[in-house]
């Protein structure tokens, strides 16, 4: 085969790539957000003594977990319009999907590290009067974010690299601009290579990031 | 030991970073240093390029006894897998094999999505189309098309009921949202008669004129033979077909590697000897005739 690259066609498309990794961000950063916080509440739940609550949320969790991605993506963008005139943004979709699959994950993390804190810290700050709410937003959790934060921030990249697969519902992330400018320039090896090397240095940061996060908050010691 | 392991990590994550930067202003540089041929963005080295004394594929065809036909059996009823037995059919499947008899070959169905075929076909994996392509000039750079016709594809509009418009003109407005197939000619024409309108694409085919039905885009240039089954398929989805008809009508036709004159000849005489012979005839009315005959009632808002 006498392939002959051309990478100077990623230089002048560059400002294109650059766009769509911008909406890839934007995209993650949304999604990570709403599985924190969803994660959260689902894990509060599953740890609730009212049994519908619990059970409620567990089913939630185990749907969750097991409920492919990309399958998911396309009910929630496809399914919902068919089916009962529900029509997502395609952006919304995409940030909807892989926050609400993500928020599973993330209950899940977030239960073993509460777990983790040791009985003593609950009975202690019952016997202290202190409220649910303030059990857990001024004792258990800043005990537990220690122990959550590594696996959370696992979970984080791969929300970040899960966001590549919005593309397939028209989201004008790096994929979308990646697959279109191979097809216009007939170049996937240059387009692609480029695409993959930029998304394992964003991770490869990001996960710097959340290291160096894990060293301030003492993990470890 | 842990202080230590997560430095290095740092480390690496850092040289991660510089060269993410590095590779960045690189580029930005050398675009701004190079002087710019406006021509440069429109050349493709074309790859398989046959040189005197190469072996024409036509005759290593015959020699192995099979014929590699590339295709995307996504579309009926040119091609596409038949719902009971899962065999290829459709006119250009019929094509296909027509011409495999004649060489005395049998055929193995590359199967490819239609956006990778072009690369497919750099890449060796096939030695020709079994589907025709439209004769886009910017394509015609990477692949040889052949000069007879495999099918002459009329583009029209497919656009959702709540989307009334009284001339084309309409339609090049920032606020009229296409929905097309990726890489298809119809995006690329639709992009150069309507560049003020906003575009989504979709891979598959299906999802673009869903796109339409749902109301998220108002419009979607494309095939006739993928509107109408589309329409067949979802009786209740509120689409019709422009009623103005075919805004243009595309040559569509087998590809091969560039420079391979001798199979390039061999298959435009084929396509002249029988279409003399009206085998492409007989057979597109076999295959096309419902489609025809269903325009004029598809015409209206559903």
């Amino acid at each position: 085969m006498n392939y002959k690259f051309q990478w100077n066609l990623i230089s002048r498309n560059w400002d294109t790539l650059l766009e769509g990794l911008v909406v890839t961000y934007q995209v993650a950063a949304l999604a990570i957000v709403l599985a924190s916080i969803l994660g959260l509440v689902l894990a509060l739940m599953r740890l609730s003594s009212r049994r519908w609550l619990s059970l409620l949320a567990q089913v939630y969790i185990e749907v969750g977990r097991t409920l492919p991605l990309y399958v998911f993506l396309l009910w929630l963008y496809f399914g919902l319009a068919v089916a009962l005139g529900i029509t997502l943004k395609s952006f919304q979709a995409g940030v909807l999907a892989l926050g609400l699959i993500a928020a599973a994950y993330m209950a899940e993390i977030y239960r073993a590290g509460i777990m983790a804190v040791d009985r003593g810290q609950f009975e202690a700050a019952r016997a202290l009067g202190l409220t649910a709410p303030q059990i857990y937003g001024d004792v258990v959790l800043p005990q537990a974010v220690r122990i959550i934060l590594p696996a959370a921030g696992n979970q984080f990249v791969g929300i970040f690299k899960g966001a590549a697969i919005v593309s397939v519902i028209g989201v004008a992330d790096l994929m979308f601009h990646t697959r279109e400018l191979s097809l216009k320039f007939f170049r996937p090896f240059e387009f692609y290579t480029t695409s993959g090397a930029i998304l394992i240095a964003s991770t490869l940061i990001f996960a710097a990031l959340v290291a160096v996060l894990e060293r301030r908050l003492g993990w470890g010691r | 030991m842990e202080k230590s392991n997560r430095r290095n990590f740092l480390k690496m994550a850092g040289v991660a970073a510089a060269g993410l930067g590095a590779v960045g202003l690189s580029q930005v540089s050398a675009a701004k240093a190079a002087p710019e041929n406006p021509l440069e963005k429109y050349k493709t080295i074309a790859v398989h390029a046959r040189q005197d004394g190469a072996v024409a594929l036509v005759d290593q065809v015959v020699e192995n006894g099979v014929l590699r036909a590339g295709v995307d059996l996504t579309f009926p009823p040119l091609q596409f897998r038949d719902p009971g037995t899962n065999e290829p059919m459709g006119y250009c499947v019929d094509i296909t094999n027509a011409i495999a008899a004649d060489l005395g070959v049998t055929v193995e169905w590359v199967e490819l999505p239609f956006a990778e075929l072009i690369p497919g076909l750099q890449a060796g994996q096939f030695d020709w189309s079994g589907i025709g392509l439209t004769i886009r000039p910017q394509r015609a750079q990477a692949v040889r098309f052949i000069s007879e016709p495999l099918f002459m594809e009329d583009s029209i509009l497919l656009v959702n009921n709540d989307f009334t418009f009284s001339d084309l003109s309409e339609l090049n407005d920032a606020g009229v949202t296409f929905s097309n197939l990726t890489g298809s000619a119809q995006d690329a024409s639709a992009k150069l008669q309507f560049p003020n309108a906003t575009y989504t694409t979709f891979e598959a085919m299906q999802d673009s004129l869903l796109e339409v039905a749902t109301g998220r885009a108002q419009v979607s240039l494309v095939a006739l033979w993928n509107a109408i089954p589309f329409i067949d398929e979802n009786p209740d989805a509120p689409v019709y077909i422009w009623e103005g008809g075919s805004l243009f009508a595309d040559m569509n036709t087998i590809m091969l590697p560039h420079g391979d004159e001798k199979t390039a000849f061999w298959l435009e005489n084929w396509m002249r000897y029988h279409a003399a012979h009206k085998l492409q005839e007989g057979l597109w009315a076999k295959w096309q005739g419902e489609n025809l005959a269903k325009l004029e009632e598809y015409s209206k808002p559903r």
